[in-house]
């Protein structure tokens, strides 16, 4: 079987643009969420992490200079990004054995709305319009998949990356994933009085809800080491087959994707050294984990969120929580917990307080979401046996 | 690899199952009708059916369909039995219904039990749960289904143990159409169903129920 490499990561999340910034400010403890008061998003005020616009717009017009053509902002962020990824990497990208794996759960839903519709065609709200479009601006020779499965989407994009190469059928796979801030997915997820009106708290105590976020991530998956020795040494999706917006109350549908992604990797659950968990703070979901983390044998893992910092970012979370704890693991850093302070799921896990210089050879990632859907994916880090 | 045990195809008020059709309803019938009028004919009594969004509605129909006489279960592991789905227009009736709520300021009365019906991985949550499945499970949005694309992903699925059962396809509802594919996947030690078998089955389906 091939091996997997993670390169050429970029994202631009609330705290900035690119990785460099971003583990800058993953380090310092610092967040970039607040309360937000913008009536084109939700009546009321809001906690939530939003992408610096005006900033964005001068880095795409940059990036693209002569660019003539419009895109909505959903698609404006991907552009960019898989643009950064790629001049990264410097492959031939428009070759048959290169795939675009898009992630999103909603794409350019705020096109619905009568005040953003604007010109667009009306088929432009719909994900596959989407890939056409970015397909066409890169000139891939491929159609774009996309992959929509609610919050696990990010991860599971990588899965299915790594599985295509694994295959044989190409040799690159440029992994994506975005989603935006819009009225729609604010007051839904209002409707679940499932948001914190502050900060995010992820196992704490006094945790309440989740705060939403918008980002965008992409990396290269490739059977070559370009920029990066990380692998992926197993993945695996699985279905509570419990309830369609409840996570299950045992941790068992998170369990059997943490094990199927070890069984494939063929390592003890012990060799875990650090688990970037979905920690988005609602009540079911943190304790849901921490119940699964046990039944998986991992607990004795460093455990973070990373959801204090940027949000609940849906489609793109997966991913570009992937590409950030990649990144420490490089570092050789763990990045702490912000929000957490008394423990508050009931079982003991290391949840990190402190970032701070700890080895980590091997990263689980997991993630689950609405659909009772769950998807672990495990990197390793490989000092010696590879030749770059 | 795999054989395909049973396939169905449901359009233009047509119900066909291993290309013999089942039902048939009148041209004139709007979905909502029909989809009733599967409901009935299978003799389900499932409560929670009814509160589900169309497209939902028409992945849980089409499932039922392969399923009734075969719990998949009772011979597979529950986490080796999948779902591989390819699908347009996401949940774009519910989108509609659910931003339709938010145009008025003065009454602003989103709906939880709307915006659940949001997210296109509820369809194959709903068939998670009525049958017991807790393996892979991936939602594709392409205009049209990807078969190549599908075909090779359950392949690297059943090639790599992750799966042992899946039902896979192409459920899609739009304004006043809908088309649903469905077929049901079962490892086996032969050389099995192939990506041309996949091809021909769907072609062969779109002729007879357009011509």
């Amino acid at each position: 079987m091939n091996k997997v490499f993670v390169n050429g990561s970029y994202l631009i999340s609330s705290l900035g643009f690119g990785m460099e910034e971003n583990m800058k400010k993953l380090y310092a403890g610092e967040s970039g969420s607040c309360a937000i008061s913008d009536p084109n998003l939700y009546p009321d005020t809001f906690f939530a992490s939003k992408i610096d616009v005006a900033r964005f717009q001068a880095e795409f017009k940059s990036l693209f200079p002569t660019n003539k053509i419009e895109f909505p902002f959903f698609e404006q962020l991907l552009l960019l990004s898989i643009q950064k990824t790629l001049i990264e990497c410097k492959i031939d990208f428009q070759t048959k054995d290169t795939l675009l794996i898009l992630s999103s759960t909603k794409g350019n839903i705020n096109l619905l709305d009568e005040k953003e519709k604007g010109n667009w065609e009306k088929d432009r709200v719909f994900l596959w319009k989407s890939a056409e479009v970015i397909q066409a601006f890169f000139g891939l020779a491929n159609p774009v998949q996309v992959i929509s499965n609610a919050c696990i989407s990010g991860v599971e994009a990588l899965s299915i990356g790594y599985r295509m190469i694994q295959s044989g059928i190409y040799k690159n796979v440029i992994v994506a994933g975005a989603d935006i801030l819009s009225e729609f997915v604010v007051s839904g997820f209002q409707s679940f009085q499932s948001l914190d009106a502050e900060m995010c708290k992820p196992f704490d105590s006094e945790r309440i809800g989740l705060n939403l976020g918008e980002a965008v991530g992409s990396c290269l998956l490739s059977e070559l080491p370009i920029t990066s020795k990380v692998h992926i040494i197993g993945s695996g999706i699985s279905n509570d087959a419990n309830h369609i917006s409840g996570p299950s109350r045992t941790g068992d549908g998170l369990y059997l994707a943490i094990n199927s992604a070890l069984n494939e990797a063929e390592i003890p659950a012990n060799q875990v050294d650090f688990i970037s968990a979905h920690g988005t703070a609602t009540n079911y979901n943190d304790e849901m984990e921490s119940k699964a983390f046990q039944l998986a044998g991992v607990q004795n893992a460093q455990v973070n969120s990373i959801k204090g910092y940027w949000g609940h970012t849906l489609g793109a979370a997966g991913l570009i929580e992937s590409l950030a704890s990649i990144e420490a693991m490089k570092q050789n850093k763990s990045i702490k917990t912000l929000g957490y302070s008394k423990h508050g799921v009931s079982v003991d896990l290391k949840i990190t307080k402190e970032s701070k210089s700890l080895e980590i050879n091997t990263l689980l990632k997991t993630a689950s979401g609405f659909g009772g859907a769950n998807a672990a994916i495990l990197f390793k880090n490989e000092i010696d046996d590879v030749q770059m | 690899m795999f054989k395909c045990s049973q396939h169905i195809y449901l359009s233009k008020n047509q119900l066909l199952v291993d290309f013999q059709k089942q039902l048939e309803f009148e041209k004139s019938l709007n979905y909502a009708k029909v989809f009733k009028g599967i409901y009935k004919d299978l003799g389900l009594d499932y409560p929670k059916y009814f509160k589900m969004d169309y497209l939902s509605k028409l992945g849980f129909l089409s499932a039922e369909v392969i399923l009734k006489d075969q719990p998949l279960t009772s011979k597979y592991a529950s986490e080796k039995i999948g779902l591989i789905i390819g699908n347009a227009s996401s949940t774009y009736l519910m989108d509609s219904k659910h931003q339709s709520t938010l145009s008025d300021k003065t009454s602003y009365f989103p709906s939880p039990a709307n915006f659940v019906y949001t997210l296109p991985n509820i369809m194959t949550g709903e068939i998670c749960i009525r049958h017991g499945f807790k393996g892979e499970n991936a939602l594709f949005i392409s205009q049209k289904m990807d078969i190549d694309f599908l075909w090779n992903y359950a392949y690297n699925l059943f090639e790599n143990h992750k799966l042992d059962a899946c039902l896979l396809g192409y459920v899609e509802v739009k304004d006043d159409d809908y088309e649903s594919f469905l077929m049901l996947l079962e490892r086996t030690e032969k050389q099995g169903f192939t990506q041309n078998n996949l091809k021909n089955i769907c072609t062969t389906y779109k002729k007879e129920t357009n011509g």
